[in-house]
């Protein structure tokens, strides 16, 4: 499994041109950004506030690219396309056909939706870093005048929020390897799976707002409680279990489902590992035909 | 067309002979029943049905067939790619879709080989080899056996047909696989690289004791590598044999002599004879025989005081039986 998954790493960050304009993006991006800023105030910019701003925030922010909405709604859409092309692409590029055989099909996509949720992970994890200590650093050195820091008492708890941050970030990142891959097994091209993909997670993302539209047409109120067994809503919810040992509030009407923490564990590993499941069962009864 | 060929060649023979030898051993792949129905938009469609074919070890074995006869299925399914309708594939008795060290045991290039266009030829060998956990380090050996030596930190994009057709050929071959399948192996080369390619499979056969299955349209380059065909055509196998026996079963003989009818009534007793061409007492004569008959014919001939002016000894080709064969099926439907 090692193997499969150093083989797919390479694989991934080996399409340089795609990975550039996707995963690479915000902290190239990022990166770019700072220096430009930097040499604003070199020349007298007002830039400083933007510059100088404590580094903690930033840090734990970030990740609400792939977590939060409505940050994630935009910010995810660069990593599915990558997602989406990495997997559709097996098809169109005919190179299934030279995996397959050597590899059991279930270890194959297992370690393709690993490695791109590790490599999400790790873009959104360098974005942070240069959001946060890079972006400080950075200032610092220009004699910008910074923001102080943290105090230590409540240091600890910023470290474990941003453990439980790259956490979350990874379980949502399985996610979307799952509907990246759903898409591309369903559909075998590439354009049918960034569309598929992309409605999918928007889907995920707005289900408490269809939901509340549906509850009002059917008038049926109950029906927006239903946003507690999607992701989104899990990953919130298990957030707020960990930093505030209570359920999240979600602000939507005639939504009254408290979730305990211990559910919305069991129900965030259980549709995770179901989405993989039907994946894989997917993948393993496909004739790899092109 | 008919080929010309020398009255005996030893050494033609005796690799003949070794691979028939070699052919009575059991089987290294079987195909027991197989068939394939696909459901698409235009209904469903029988690419496969009821083939059965064993192949022996250690020979070169060719798959033929016109195109959407089934080739391109059957190599899928033997590598477990898509699934059978009902039948198994078996790899020494062990079905490749409940082992898949029995699918590991092969080595494949299907269709055009396909790669990742933007990693080099080294980074897509070792990624294969990493996908079936193999040492990455046999990659540059392989890249130089097939001849990329120079080439191995090129982008693929940058590859002819015939450098990625080679490329290809060194993925089929990681993991030192038992046996090698392989579809359209030529396609792309130039005749060097087609003849470097013949020689190679050669050798992997007859020195390190592989097992060779190859598909190709290129029917002569078939007849020359190969030691057994199988003709498949609309989804079933309508002949299979062994190129010897192919040449031997329909050979004839074609003799210049004069005078022609004379000659042709001192042979009719004998052989079938048939007389072809005639100028004048001057003629062909076409004897159905092999040309271990050619000193027998040659003394009846001299001692009836009949001229003899050439002797030739005449073979179907693989190409007539092909035609032949998927001709036949087509009339009979």
């Amino acid at each position: 499994m090692i193997n499969l998954l150093r083989a797919e790493w390479k694989k991934l960050v080996g399409n340089r041109m795609l990975a550039g304009f996707t995963i690479w993006l915000y902290p190239v991006g990022l990166f770019a950004f700072i220096l430009v800023m930097g040499v604003i105030f070199v020349f007298g910019g007002d830039v400083g506030a933007e510059l100088g701003s404590s580094w903690e925030g930033p840090m734990l922010t970030t990740w609400n690219l792939v977590t939060r909405f409505p940050n994630a709604s935009i910010g995810r859409l660069p990593l599915l396309a990558f997602m989406a092309v990495m997997v559709a692409g097996e098809y169109e590029w005919g190179t299934w056909k030279s995996l397959v055989p050597r590899s059991a099909r279930w270890k194959l996509l297992l370690a393709k939706m690993l490695a791109m949720a590790l490599i999400l992970v790790f873009s959104i994890g360098l974005t942070s870093l240069i959001s946060g200590p890079f972006r400080y650093t950075f200032s610092t050195i220009l004699g910008v005048e910074t923001a102080p820091g943290l105090p230590s008492a409540e240091r600890v708890t910023f470290y474990q929020a941003y453990v439980l941050e790259t956490l979350l970030a990874f379980i949502q990142s399985m996610y979307l390897a799952c509907f990246a891959s759903l898409s591309a097994l369903l559909t075998r091209t590439i354009v049918g799976s960034l569309l598929l993909s992309f409605g999918l997670s928007m889907l995920e993302m707005l289900s408490p707002i269809l939901l509340m539209l549906l509850s009002r047409i059917l008038v049926r109120p109950g029906m927006v409680n239903a946003y507690a067994y999607f992701p989104s809503y899990l990953i919130d919810n298990l957030r707020s279990w960990v930093l505030h040992a209570q359920p999240v509030y979600t602000g939507f009407p005639d939504f009254s489902n408290d979730m305990g923490a211990g559910a919305t564990v069991l129900l965030l590993t259980v549709l995770l590992c179901g989405f993989g499941l039907l994946c894989i069962w997917l993948f393993q009864r496909q004739d790899i035909t092109n | 067309m008919a080929a010309d060929r020398p009255l005996f060649d030893p050494i033609m023979e005796l690799s003949r002979t070794s691979a028939m030898l070699k052919g009575r051993m059991n089987p290294v792949l079987e195909l027991d029943d197989l068939s394939k129905t696909f459901s698409g938009k235009k209904g469903r469609v029988e690419a496969l049905c009821d083939v059965n074919l064993a192949i022996s070890p250690h020979q070169v074995f060719g798959f033929l067939g016109p195109n959407g006869a089934g080739k391109s299925t059957t190599i899928r399914l033997m590598l477990d790619l898509i699934r059978p309708t009902s039948g198994r594939v078996l790899m020494h008795g062990v079905d490749v879709r409940s082992s898949r060290e029995a699918v590991q045991s092969i080595g494949a290039l299907v269709e055009d080989a396909a790669f990742y266009r933007f990693l080099t030829a080294h980074d897509n060998l070792s990624l294969l080899a990493r996908t079936a956990g193999h040492d990455v380090n046999q990659v540059p050996g392989l890249l130089s056996q097939v001849g990329l030596g120079g080439n191995e930190h090129r982008a693929v994009k940058e590859f002819s047909t015939g450098m990625k057709q080679r490329l290809g050929m060194a993925a089929a071959l990681l993991g030192d696989p038992e046996v090698l399948i392989l579809d359209e192996p030529t396609n792309g080369l130039d005749p060097a690289g087609m003849h470097e390619m013949r020689q190679f499979l050669r050798m992997l056969v007859d020195e390190r004791g592989k097992t060779v299955i190859l598909s190709s349209h290129i029917l002569s380059e078939v007849e020359l590598i190969c030691d057994r065909v199988a003709i498949i055509h609309m989804g079933r196998i309508v002949r299979e044999t062994s190129v010897d026996e192919l040449r031997r079963g329909r050979a004839h003989l074609r003799v210049e002599v004069e005078p022609v009818h004379t000659a042709a009534s001192v042979l009719q007793p004998h052989w079938v004879v048939e007389v072809e061409a005639v100028k004048e007492s001057l003629g062909w004569l076409r004897i159905s025989t092999d040309e271990g008959q050619a000193p027998f014919i040659l003394r009846e001939l001299l001692e009836h005081d009949i001229d003899v002016y050439q002797m030739h000894a005449q073979h179907q080709s693989l190409e007539e039986y092909f035609l032949e064969a998927t001709t036949a099926e087509k009339l009979d439907d």
